[in-house]
């Protein structure tokens, strides 16, 4: 079976070299049968890379021990769960995973779009398969998953494998990492599609139109993948937190960062025709920080506690993202005349400015999280010495960037299109602005002096008021005409624009987010050794150790502590955080007891032992708000998919009348005309 | 009045929520800020404030050590100075704002403001009246045949 394996990914190696050589002949020669043959290759390669997946896998389920990935990541006593996490638990399968997810996105989008595109599909499939030779290559040259343990010269075979990372074996890293990796991998069909674009010299924005849904997907998948990061690390790593500024987080949220810009300047391209060059740098960049990321990860460069070992594959990806980059910016540099801006700005005052502004700060936030993950590197080459970048950087330099794109989520959507009137602004802010005020007046009262802390409550109070207010008035003007309830006509108004009414929801989604990212600053701990029937008092929460208790299974050895829990006096929770220990890799982990309440989470580890090994020594963090995080990522999804259903009433104006409701009308937005013509256009 | 209700509303609720905010053991805390402000060298990504590596040999080294100096009452600064020629710069869980390390503070910032600048720049070339562009299309075609035509008669 790992022969099969092998050379499936040697075969497919070789067929996305000639897929990749028949899509260009294809197009370059005008032969349709060489087109059609690079169609059913990108096919093709699909089903090798999926045998030799399903090879993997096969050797992971039967413990086949004689291959070296299996030996090191899985187990005998590993439940079938973590042995399916073991494909993603190591650099070789990983990267075989990553693989298949691309090959499959290729696969999908090359038979979506082979009819749709035609005059650009050979370029599409030939930059697609161009990704997935440098993959290939990967595994096939320097990281093969299937490697053999050799001893002497022979195949032998381990009597058992050394088994996942601790850490790793935990439910959330059985979907965490898939999610991640829809992600990242899922920008590569954009960036071909931009390219191709820019290859045939495309004036017009099909492109854009093809990928903004696949984008959607895609940046809900990395969405997805950076918060489950988080829960993960939050629920694993026992430190109280959720995201630690380490490299290897913030390369996950580069792209990310990158795509949001995307799917906001993007609406500008549509919409006036304006910021072309723009996009097509955004998506270029988003993959680019992908693959970086990708780098980051597995090169060694920076080190992590999420990193893979260290492996030659470093100067495979510098080589291609060099390669890669020289050819994008000379794309762009030599299109520049395909993309000229076909409008202009009409005021600073307007939801253009907004956008450019909503660009800027995400692109400076995007740079000051990779100008403070290379910096140790950079000083060590200029100084000689080793420093740190840490979470005291990141939080300085990006909290201020976070609470001005929070304001701007708040006004920008509000602004309209062209021009703003002084009017409109006063209609639209006012209440939400004077509210905010009062919340800040109310906080102080409280003694709450934290400037920042102040800020993003204020904020996120002004941004979810302006947001309910658009709800709020379109719903009316519903109502008005065809009477029913209010959120009944909220809910018809978010089906007659998806896209809109759902980038709102995504956008309190993220109002929730920030509560809960300012929450940790009202964030109470202790640490201390206790002894059975001893009591720690952490804010209203009495902590007693009632029992501790030591147990055996296949897979690692525990001790677990109950914990009575009361609040103000009254009994409010029995909690068991554990302490494992893994019998096949040799090491220690701790298992944290979360009892999570919507207003704050008690957290508690079972952080280690006195000197003697008598007592437990017990970590308690009540963490205030930090539910809001996970609810507003919930929220964020919804909008999403919201924003991805099909409106109810298809609205497609030229340019020139969709742009053309200004502040004259009086409207921050444009609801009132839009639920008229959506009207009309259901009467149609 | 619905607005002064919504605004009384907020106020009682952030009192509710004021109420909530209280102080742990103020030497645990103490120490805690310390430690955020160093970075963990047990290949741990955390701080030594935040590290809960099992049995970590160097937070367990440090935290003592911090504890001593809080309660002889030697201030932060003095602590973090001590604790950086003790183990180096890697220690500190940010870089000092001395020297080339300076550059690592200031870039963000002033990448903030030249994209700034940019953006003025884009807007205002933006905001310049087309009417100096040539019409283009049939229309064009049509019209410079004529004046080409024209200048051919006053000749």
């Amino acid at each position: 079976m790992e022969n099969l394996g092998a050379l499936a990914l040697l075969l497919g190696l070789c067929l996305s070299v000639y897929t990749i050589l028949a899509a260009l002949a294809g197009k370059w020669k005008q032969k349709p049968y060489l087109a059609a043959s690079a169609e059913r290759g990108v096919a093709a390669v699909w089903a090798l890379v999926t045998a030799a997946s399903a090879a993997l896998l096969y050797h992971l389920f039967t413990d086949d021990y004689r291959v070296s990935f299996v030996a090191s990541h899985s187990n005998r006593d590993m439940p079938w769960g973590y042995k399916l996490a073991a494909w993603w638990g190591g650099q070789e399968g990983s990267l075989l995973f990553w693989l298949w997810i691309l090959s499959t996105y290729c696969f999908v989008a090359v038979w979506a779009y082979r009819r749709k595109h035609r005059d650009m599909m050979g370029y599409v499939i030939a930059i697609l398969m161009t990704i997935q030779a440098f993959y290939l290559l990967l595994v096939v040259v320097p990281a093969s998953p299937f490697q053999m343990v050799s001893s002497g010269g022979q195949v032998t075979a381990m009597p058992d494998g050394r088994g996942l990372n601790p850490l790793l074996q935990h439910p959330m890293m059985r979907i965490h990492p898939p999610f991640l990796y829809l992600g990242y991998v899922g920008f590569s069909v954009p960036f071909a599609f931009a390219m191709a674009s820019l290859i045939t010299r495309q004036k017009g924005d099909q492109w854009i139109a093809t990928t903004r849904i696949w984008t959607m997907v895609t940046w809900l998948f990395q969405t997805c993948g950076v918060m489950l990061g988080g829960r993960w690390a939050y629920a694993v790593l026992g430190w109280g937190g959720y995201w630690g500024w380490d490299p290897v987080e913030n390369a996950s949220l580069l792209p990310w960062i990158t795509a949001t810009a995307f799917l906001h300047s993007v609406m500008m391209q549509e919409k006036k025709g304006m910021m072309k060059v723009w996009n097509v740098v955004l998506v270029a960049a988003t993959f680019f920080l992908c693959i970086f990321g990708t780098f980051l990860t597995r090169s060694g460069v920076v080190s992590s506690v999420h990193a893979f070992a260290q492996s030659p594959i470093g100067k495979y990806f510098v080589t291609f993202i060099a390669i890669g980059l020289a050819g994008t910016i000379y794309l762009i540099l030599d299109r520049l005349d395909y993309l000229k801006s076909e409008n202009q700005l009409e005021s600073v005052i307007s939801r253009e400015s907004s956008f450019l502004f909503n660009n800027l700060i995400l692109l400076a936030s995007c740079f000051s999280i990779l100008w403070g993950t290379l910096f140790p590197v950079i000083s060590e080459w200029v100084t000689g010495e080793k420093i740190t970048v840490g979470a005291p950087f990141f939080n300085k330099v990006n909290i201020p960037i976070g609470l001005f794109l929070l304001f701007l989520t708040g006004v920008g959507p509000l602004f309209a299109w062209r021009r703003t009137s002084l009017e409109s602004l006063k209609r639209n802010f006012l209440w939400p602005s004077m509210a905010a005020l009062a919340l800040g007046v109310g906080l102080a009262a409280f003694r709450i002096w934290n400037f920042y802390v102040l800020m993003s409550f204020m904020l996120c109070l002004f941004v979810a008021l302006t947001i309910l207010q658009e709800f709020y008035k379109g719903a009316r003007a519903i109502q008005g005409k065809q009477g029913g309830t209010l959120v009944g006509c909220a809910v018809e108004l978010s089906h007659r624009n998806t896209r809109r009414y759902g980038g709102y929801i995504v956008h309190m989604g993220m109002v929730l987010m920030f509560i809960g990212f300012t929450g940790q600053a009202f964030t109470k701990e202790a640490m201390e050794e206790m002894q059975v029937g001893q009591t720690l008092q952490v804010g209203h929460y009495g902590f007693r150790l009632a029992d501790l208790k030591k147990a055996n299974s296949p897979n690692y050895h525990s001790a677990t502590v109950t914990i009575e829990v009361n609040r103000d006096g009254q009994p409010f929770a029995t909690m068991h955080p554990e302490q494992r220990f893994y019998h096949a890799s040799q090491q220690p982990t701790s298992t944290v007891a979360i009892e999570a309440q919507m207003k704050e989470d008690v957290y508690v580890v079972y952080a280690g032992n006195s000197n003697d090994g008598q007592k437990p020594v017990i970590q308690v963090f009540i963490n205030p708000l930090v539910n809001f995080v996970w609810l507003g990522t919930f929220v964020v999804v919804f909008g999403t998919l919201v924003a991805l259903a099909p409106s109810k009433v298809k609205m497609v104006w030229p340019r020139t009348q969709v742009v053309g409701t200004t502040g004259a009308t009086g409207r921050g937005g444009d609801w009132a005309t839009e639920a008229k013509q959506a009207d009309e256009g259901m009467r149609r | 009045m619905r607005g002064w209700a919504l605004v009384g509303g907020v106020v009682l609720a952030c009192g509710l929520a004021g109420q909530t905010v209280t102080s742990g053991d103020p030497m645990y805390v103490r120490m805690r800020a310390v430690g955020e402000k160093l970075k963990c060298q047990c290949s741990c990504p955390y701080t030594v404030g935040s590290c809960n590596m099992l049995n970590c040999h160097f937070r367990d080294q440090v935290n003592p050590q911090i504890r001593a100096d809080l309660t002889a009452g030697v201030d932060e600064t003095t602590i973090l100075g001590k604790l950086r020629a003790k183990y180096g710069t890697v220690i500190l869980a940010a870089p000092p704002a001395e020297g080339f390390n300076v550059v690592g503070w200031v870039m963000p910032f002033a990448a903030l403001a030249g994209g700034l600048l940019l953006l003025r720049r884009v807007m205002l070339r933006w905001r310049r009246p087309k009417a100096a562009l040539a019409p283009a299309g049939m229309a064009s075609e049509k019209y410079r045949e004529q004046i080409e035509k024209e200048l051919a008669d006053l000749e």
